[in-house]
C-alpha cells in the first residue's frame, strides 16, 4: 500500500479525479458534451431503485400523519362543518358564475381554452442538498411527461419539469435559485416574475412600479411565454419590505408525495382558424 | 501489523477449498462502499423532517469521513468521488460539485488518522464539525462560481448544523462496523 509505486498511483488518481470533477462542472455549466444526456440516462437507472426504497418511507410518513390527525379529529370535524357550510355557499356562487360565463362565451364566440390533462405521479426523491430545490418523479416520457410541463398539487403550483428520462423526471421547484415563473396578481392582473432564491419564500421580481401589493394578495401564473397554462394558483404575498415582495407558496413543498404533471398544449399561433 | 494479519488471512482463505471464503472476504471489503451508497440514497428520500422541512443531514459526508478515517484502504479517492457524483445526480445540483467536495473530505479525513486514532470520541466529533464546515464553505464557493451569483449560504450552514448534531447517531454504527472489520478499537 505504502510502496512508492502505490503512492505514485494514488497521487495520479487524485489529480485525475480532481481534473475530472472540474471538467464535469465546466461542461455541465456551459452545456458542452453529453453531460445532460448521461445525467438523464443515469436518472432512469436510479429512479426505479428509489421508487422501491421510498415506499416504506412514505408508509411511515402516512402513518405519522394519521396518528397526528387522530389526536385532532374532534376539532377538525367542527372546523370542517363550518368550512363545508361556507363552501356550499361558494359552490352556489360558482355554479351561477359558470352559467353566466358559458353564456358570455357563446355570445362572444370565444375559442375554447386549450385542453389540460394531467398525469399523477409519485415523488420518489428530493434534493437533500442546500443549493438546489428539486424533486424526483417516478414517471417519465413513457407516461407522457416532458420537459417544461407544469407540476401542481391539489393546492397549487409546485414547479416545472426540467429533465425527463424514460421512466423518471426531475421537477425544479418554484423556490429553486434557477426557477423563473411568469405570474400576475390575481386581483389587478399586474405581471411579475416569480424568482426563487432557495429560500422558502420566492421573490416577486419585475413587478410594475405602480403596482400596489399587500400581504395576502393572491398570485397566479400568467401564462406568458406559453410554457405554463395561465391561472394556476401559486401562493399569497407574504411580505412587502424594502422593495422586496415575497410570496408564500400554497403548497408545502417539503411534504409532497404525489403530484400532477399538466399536459398543456399551448395555443398555437394562427390556430384561430380551427376555433369554433 | 494489522495489514499483515489481513493479508495472511486472505492467503489462507485462497488456499484450496477456501475459495468461497475468499469470495466472502472480498464481499466484506465492499461493505463500506455499499453502506455509503445506501446512505447517500437515504439522504435523497422524500422524508419530511419535522421543523426542518426538506433538509436532511449529509449522510454521504459522514460515511466518507468515517470510512476514510477508519479504513482508508476501503474508502479510496475514486469511491469518495463516485459517492459525490451519485449525490449530485440525485440532487440535480451541479454535476461534480459534491464529487470534488467528497474527494477533499476523503483526503482531509484520512490525514487526521494519526491525530484521531485512539482519542476520545468527542475530539473526533469536533474534528468532524470542522471538516463539515470546511466542506460547506468550499461547496458554497463552488456553487457561487457555478451559478454566477451569491447563493444564500443559510441552507448550507443549516445542513452543517444538522449533520454535525446527528453525527454520533449515524457514525456510531459505522464505527462499530469498521471496528468489527479490523477487530481493533480505534477512536
Amino acid at each position: 500500500m505504502a510502496s512508492p509505486l502505490g503512492l505514485l498511483f494514488n497521487r495520479f488518481a487524485f489529480a485525475f479525479l480532481l481534473a475530472l470533477g472540474l471538467t464535469l462542472l465546466v461542461a455541465g455549466r456551459s452545456g458542452i458534451g453529453p453531460v445532460e444526456q448521461v445525467r438523464t440516462g443515469l436518472l432512469d437507472i436510479l429512479a426505479p431503485v428509489l421508487n422501491v426504497i421510498s415506499r416504506p418511507v412514505s408508509a411511515v410518513n402516512d402513518l405519522a400523519t394519521e396518528i397526528e390527525q387522530l389526536s385532532r379529529v374532534y376539532d377538525e370535524n367542527a372546523r370542517l362543518r363550518e368550512e363545508n357550510a361556507r363552501l356550499l355557499h361558494w359552490q352556489n356562487a360558482a355554479r351561477s358564475l359558470e352559467r353566466d360565463n358559458a353564456q358570455y362565451r357563446r355570445l362572444l364566440n370565444v375559442r375554447a381554452r386549450s385542453d389540460v390533462t394531467y398525469i399523477t405521479a409519485r415523488v420518489v426523491g428530493e434534493s437533500g442538498g442546500p443549493f438546489v430545490k428539486t424533486l424526483l418523479l417516478a414517471a417519465g416520457q413513457r407516461d407522457g411527461v416532458e420537459a417544461n410541463q407544469a407540476v401542481v398539487s391539489e393546492l397549487g403550483l409546485v414547479g416545472r419539469i426540467t429533465e425527463a428520462g424514460r421512466n423518471a423526471a426531475r421537477i425544479l421547484l418554484i423556490t429553486d435559485l434557477n426557477s423563473r415563473i411568469p405570474v400576475m396578481l390575481e386581483s389587478d392582473r399586474r405581471r411579475a416574475i416569480l424568482s426563487g432564491d432557495n429560500s422558502g419564500r420566492p421573490l416577486l421580481a419585475f413587478l410594475e412600479a405602480e403596482a400596489v401589493v399587500r400581504p395576502g394578495d393572491r398570485v397566479v401564473t400568467s401564462g406568458h411565454g406559453g410554457l405554463l397554462p395561465p391561472g394556476l394558483v401559486v401562493g399569497v404575498v407574504s411580505s412587502v419590505a424594502d422593495g422586496q415582495v415575497r410570496l408564500r407558496p400554497f403548497v408545502d413543498l417539503g411534504r409532497l408525495e404525489r403530484v400532477n404533471v399538466l399536459r398543456y398544449r399551448r395555443p398555437e399561433l394562427g390556430s384561430e382558424r380551427d376555433g369554433p | 501489523m494489522k495489514s499483515r494479519r489481513r493479508k495472511s488471512s486472505a492467503r489462507r482463505a485462497g488456499d484450496g477449498p477456501g475459495l468461497s471464503q475468499l469470495g466472502l472476504w472480498r464481499l466484506g471489503m465492499a461493505i463500506p462502499g455499499l453502506i455509503s451508497v445506501m446512505l447517500v440514497m437515504l439522504g435523497s428520500l422524500p422524508i419530511g423532517v419535522p421543523f426542518l422541512g426538506p433538509m436532511l443531514p449529509a449522510f454521504g459526508l459522514i460515511a466518507v469521513h468515517v470510512f476514510a478515517l477508519q479504513r482508508p484502504d476501503l474508502m479510496p479517492h475514486w469511491l469518495a468521488f463516485a459517492l459525490g457524483l451519485l449525490t449530485d445526480l440525485l440532487s440535480g445540483g451541479p454535476l461534480g460539485l459534491t464529487a470534488l467536495v467528497f474527494l477533499g473530505v476523503q483526503v482531509l479525513s484520512a490525514s487526521q488518522r494519526r491525530v484521531l486514532i485512539g482519542r476520545p470520541f468527542l475530539l473526533g466529533w469536533a474534528v468532524f464539525a470542522l471538516i463539515a464546515l470546511a466542506a460547506a464553505v468550499v461547496s458554497w464557493l463552488i456553487a457561487c462560481a457555478y451559478f454566477l451569483d451569491i447563493v444564500n449560504p443559510a441552507a448550507a450552514l443549516l445542513q452543517v448544523a444538522i449533520t454535525v448534531t446527528l453525527f454520533p447517531l449515524i457514525a456510531a454504527p459505522l464505527l462499530l462496523l469498521s471496528h468489527r472489520m479490523t477487530g481493533q478499537a480505534y477512536a
